[in-house]
């Protein structure tokens, strides 16, 4: 039974009524930003007579051309916008039969891509992922759209060479926008990012996953394991932390300390080891040559606490429960 | 809002997407496309290639500047490289790309199919990691390291008379080598088969450190790893969604699963005999399975769905090693049937209902099963001595998230955006099995044009642990700690983004984040901790032949942390600040035949650590670095098909660090130390080479 009051029932459907029309006259069509295009061309262009021969009519210039060296420009690649019948430009620009004819201010834009692009950055990602839906499977649910990156803001279509698919450049790609990152590469322990052996999406799946920060693999550790496979176990001996998830400890993205640590060693493993012994005595600068503990220098000194306990990934050696052995 | 509310709302939203929807899909009619040829379009083909030959002088260079170049000493090295691609009118294609011949860094890629039916690759790549060459040891050997026959075993390093004559350097460092072939094969549009292997072997050396009790020695063990991968599977992909099914094997080998070494020591403890020999387990061979299905479906008003699941099983069955590198001990079993099974469940959503309103969210849940022998095994000290039994622990744990968010522009200029996420993790054999970690964050962005966007975020997130089980406690271990990652944690934390791009030559963005981590409730441990950013970089290209940049970043971490002895109140504290700057910048300028590029960075990272009894903290030496770099290209092209490229590299890297300076094989009475020093070069690389290209001069 309603509980409702015939009052709040009215204020109810008034509050639906009003959020209705406010959406219908207050929106513009889906995908597109205020001032900016809709996914489609404007609504009543029809496409070209002639395809491509149009455009290049007067888009001849080498930036447009280059994407002739690009699988997106092989006439035989039957799935590609320039394979037997398919609409050429107009695959990815959209209708263009206003634009070629159109003169001065009366010309309409097609659909547009980049940074600087008057189509929104969802519906020119929307024109993307109509063919390579595949491949960007998560791309809705993920930081990229959320964040009103488009597919165009990263990969540059009409270059012969698309930067952001080069191991060896991909990296300038993604720390023009994630510019921290690009320090973290310059720190004394870094994976060899700038070095041009390894890229971002070594890692990460940019298009999106669904596991933490848009990792390729489902975890953190199947992540690390795939390069790093002496550290996947299970082992005899386990480290509780080390079994779920490798950044308790590591900095992968690069760190000022040995192996990318988070901090350093000893003070590192005494943030959760404070047992009876060695491992619960303050360590400091009484260690160091020179100091009058010396005694104490092999617990901080060199490998610190990896001088002895060097299996901290894991033991397989029956008198390991240490990670000594 | 009540849910009633939420349901009228939800009604009201999907009618009003569902109108805006009508209205944009109204699109034009496709033409006839049957005979669009493009006379005019360039399309690519033939064959073109080009090589390049010349040298690399390294001036000064050693393992550090050389570490991922495999520039690494003072040496001429060979520059070569070759492209080269070929593509004929059915769409055949085949390419190849060979670079940095004459190093160990050396690439390859050989790619041939046709477009939209097949490709196949074949890749190869080497990865030097170079660590140490200043490093040194008395110990000879591969997996059985010996000492010197007139070796005299001493109770400390400082003892050990024979140690400065036997000693002989070490080059630390490994080289992973990646075999690759893959292949792709397209039966129909939209549908793909897909079948590729992967073998990596590393090898070389790695420093492992070895202990007798209280007596220690670093080691270099060898280092002979294979992993070899194969992985299988199905896509499709349609208007409609995506679908994906792999399976994958990788298999993990290591011939040598123990290094036994000669102990250089006598026993420290009086009436205690120390042993001869020493061992150190090596990783263990394992192989992992998976099977990965992935998809995502299409709904109505501009939203997808999107799944994932996975199913891994990682087994590990080698041979268990002898308790004792005694020469009667014996494994206690041949092996433990390491068996642990990962499951991966997700689900995505991503909707625009409307083009004001942009939804996300996920929900994750991870299961890590860990169904390997619980065994209960005697320790044995200094591989000498009986000690206690312990039961080797399995850890399992289930590890759910959630996150969402929702962003609104609520005008032409300014957008808002809410969201959270929460995650929640539940374990077993650990002293805290579960821990909740919920994290709400709200953001701002204001893009009033001209280029302009400024977004601000900001939020807080809390950790909470419960089901403290101190049966897993381990034995001696003060109860009043909390482990950093099983404590409960207060978050704040803030984001600023600034883009500001005038026009399409210049582009200026800053970037600031912090964190500021309280953990209220422990009393030892990991009690604060901060962390500030920035960043930014301003790039101008005020014309087609000239962009110039500069950018940078500063870092600043505070950490403080207590400990004590006893269980009663936190005795001492250590308070750590690492600092971080970098700044860099540098241009292109391309004229007729000329191109020149120049790139200089800068980089200090300064680190202060004090501790001490509390309200007595003593200061470290700070820990210091300091990284320079310039890097001058000047490309010339002769001709249409000779091209000369002159490169000069300088490095500048030094660095102080208590840990490692002034630390050789005998300072540390307990510790046989491998002598090697923190980072330092001062290197420069020259290169000159040409470059002659082939076939059709590419056109565009």
């Amino acid at each position: 039974m309603c509980d409702h009051q015939p009052t709040a029932r009215l204020r109810d459907w008034a509050l639906a009524a009003c959020l209705t029309a406010f959406s219908l006259f207050g929106s513009t069509p889906a995908g597109a930003a205020e001032g900016a295009v809709p996914p489609a061309a404007p609504a009543k262009s029809a496409y070209s007579k002639t395809g491509a021969d149009t455009c290049l009519d007067c888009h001849d210039e080498a930036a447009v051309a280059g994407i002739f060296k690009t699988a997106h420009g092989r006439p035989t690649n039957d799935a590609g916008p320039f394979g037997h019948g398919q609409l050429q430009c107009e695959s990815c620009h959209g209708p263009g039969d206003l634009h070629a004819n159109g003169k001065g201010k009366t010309r309409p834009h097609l659909i547009q891509f980049g940074k600087n692009a008057l189509t929104s950055k969802a519906a020119q990602s929307e024109q993307c992922l109509s063919c390579h839906r595949g491949t960007a499977a998560h791309w809705g649910g993920n930081a990229h759209a959320a964040n009103d990156v488009s597919c165009a803001d990263c990969h540059k279509l009409h270059q012969a060479k698309d930067a952001v698919r080069d191991v060896a450049t991909q990296t300038d790609v993604c720390t023009s926008c994630h510019q921290a990152r690009k320090s973290d590469a310059m720190k004394s322990s870094h994976h060899p990012l700038r070095e041009g052996k390894m890229a971002c999406s070594s890692c990460h799946a940019p298009h999106g996953s669904t596991a933490p920060a848009q990792l390729k693999k489902d975890s953190v550790n199947e992540t690390c394991t795939t390069c790093h496979a002496e550290y996947r176990g299970p082992f005899l001996w386990e480290h509780g932390p080390v079994a779920e998830d490798c950044a308790n400890c590591h900095q992968p993205h690069g760190s000022s300390q040995p192996a990318m640590l988070k901090t350093r060693a000893p003070f590192l493993c005494q943030q959760c080891h404070e047992v009876q012994g060695h491992p619960a005595v303050s360590y400091t600068p009484d260690g160091l040559p020179g100091g009058s503990g010396t005694q104490r220098g092999a617990f901080l000194l060199a490998g610190s606490c990896l001088n002895c306990h060097s299996k901290v990934h894991g033991s397989n050696h029956p008198s390991g429960s240490k990670l000594m052995r | 809002m009540s849910p009633r509310h939420m349901i009228k709302f939800s009604i009201a939203t999907i009618l009003a997407a569902a109108a805006s929807q009508a209205v944009a899909t109204e699109a034009a009619a496709p033409p006839d496309t049957s005979e669009w040829a493009c006379s005019a379009c360039p399309f690519d083909k033939g064959a073109q290639a080009d090589v390049t030959a010349g040298a690399i002088y390294g001036d000064g260079a050693n393992a550090a500047s050389g570490r991922f170049t495999g520039i690494d000493r003072q040496s001429t090295f060979i520059d070569a490289a070759s492209h080269a691609s070929y593509v004929n009118e059915k769409g055949q294609f085949a390419t190849y790309s060979l670079d940095d011949l004459g190093l160990d860094s050396r690439s390859g890629t050989v790619k041939f199919g046709r477009y939209g039916h097949y490709d196949v690759a074949l890749k190869y790549d080497g990865q030097p990691f170079r660590r140490y060459d200043t490093a040194v040891t008395p110990l000879s050997g591969g997996m059985s390291q010996t000492l010197p026959s007139e070796w005299t075993a001493a109770g400390s390093t400082l003892g050990m008379t024979e140690l400065d004559a036997a000693l002989h350097d070490v080059k630390i460092g490994t080289l992973r080598k990646t075999y690759g072939v893959s292949g792709r094969w397209f039966p129909h549009s939209g549908m793909q088969l897909f079948a590729s292997f992967e073998r990596q072997d590393k090898s070389g050396t790695q420093i492992v450190g070895a202990g007798f009790l209280t007596q220690a020695l670093q080691l270099a063990a060898p280092v002979n790893f294979q992993t070899d991968t194969f992985e299988v599977g199905a896509a499709w992909s349609g208007k409609g969604g995506s679908l994906r099914i792999s399976a994958a094997d990788s298999k993990f080998r290591n011939d040598d699963p123990l290094l036994t070494f000669q102990n250089p020591y006598l026993s420290l403890v009086e009436n205690l005999d120390s042993v001869p020999n020493g061992a150190v387990s090596r990783p263990p061979e394992n192989e992992a399975r998976s099977v990965n299905i992935t998809g995502s479906i299409t709904l109505p008003l501009n939203s997808s769905v999107s799944f994932a699941t996975g199913f891994t099983t990682i087994k590990q069955s080698a041979a268990l090693v002898p308790v004792t590198s005694q020469p009667d001990a014996l494994p206690p079993a041949e092996g433990f049937d390491g068996d642990v099974r990962l499951q991966h469940y997700a689900l995505t959503l991503g909707s625009r209902p409307w083009s004001r309103l942009h939804l996300h969210g996920r929900i994750a849940y991870d299961e890590r099963g860990d169904y390997g022998n619980a065994m209960a095994l005697t320790q044995y000290l200094t591989d000498l001595v009986a000690g206690p039994t312990v039961t080797t622990p399995r850890f399992d744990f289930v590890r759910v998230r959630v996150d969402g968010g929702a962003d609104v522009r609520l005008s032409k200029y300014t957008s808002i955006g809410v969201g959270g996420d929460r995650v929640e993790i539940n374990r077993t054999q650990q002293l805290v099995r579960h821990t909740e970690d919920g994290r709400t964050y709200g953001k701002v962005k204001w893009a009033p044009g001209a280029g302009f966007a400024l977004t601000l975020k900001g939020g807080a997130a809390h950790r909470d642990a419960r089901g403290i089980d101190l049966t897993y406690l381990p034995v001696g271990q003060n109860p009043l700690v909390s482990m950093f990652n099983l404590s409960n944690r207060d978050r704040e934390f803030g984001d600023l983004d600034m883009v500001w791009s005038p026009n399409e030559k210049l582009s200026i963005t800053l970037q600031g984040s912090l964190n500021n981590d309280k953990y209220g409730r422990s009393v030892m441990g990991l009690l604060e901790g901060r962390e500030q950013r920035g960043a930014g970089n301003i790039t101008w290209s005020p014309n087609e032949k000239l962009s110039l940049y500069i950018d940078g970043g500063y870092q600043s971490r505070e950490t403080l942390q207590a400990g004590a002895f006893s269980t009663a109140s936190a005795s001492w504290e250590a308070k750590i600040n690492d600092k971080f700057r970098n700044i860099g910048g540098g241009l292109k300028y391309t004229a007729e035949r000329w191109e020149y590029a120049i790139d200089v960075a800068h980089a200090t990272s300064v680190g202060q650590t004090s501790s001490g009894l509390v309200g007595g903290l003593a200061p470290f030496p700070e820990l210091n670095a300091r990284y320079d770099n310039a890097r001058v290209t000047v490309g010339y092209t002769a001709t249409e098909r000779l091209g000369v490229r002159l490169r000069y590299v300088y490095q500048k890297y030094s660095s102080l660090d208590w840990a490692l300076d002034g630390v050789g094989p005998a300072t540390v009475p307990n510790l046989l130390a491998m002598g090697y020093g923190p980072d330092h070069y001062n290197a420069s690389v020259l290169g000159l080479s040409f470059t002659y290209k082939y076939g059709t001069v590419a056109s565009p």
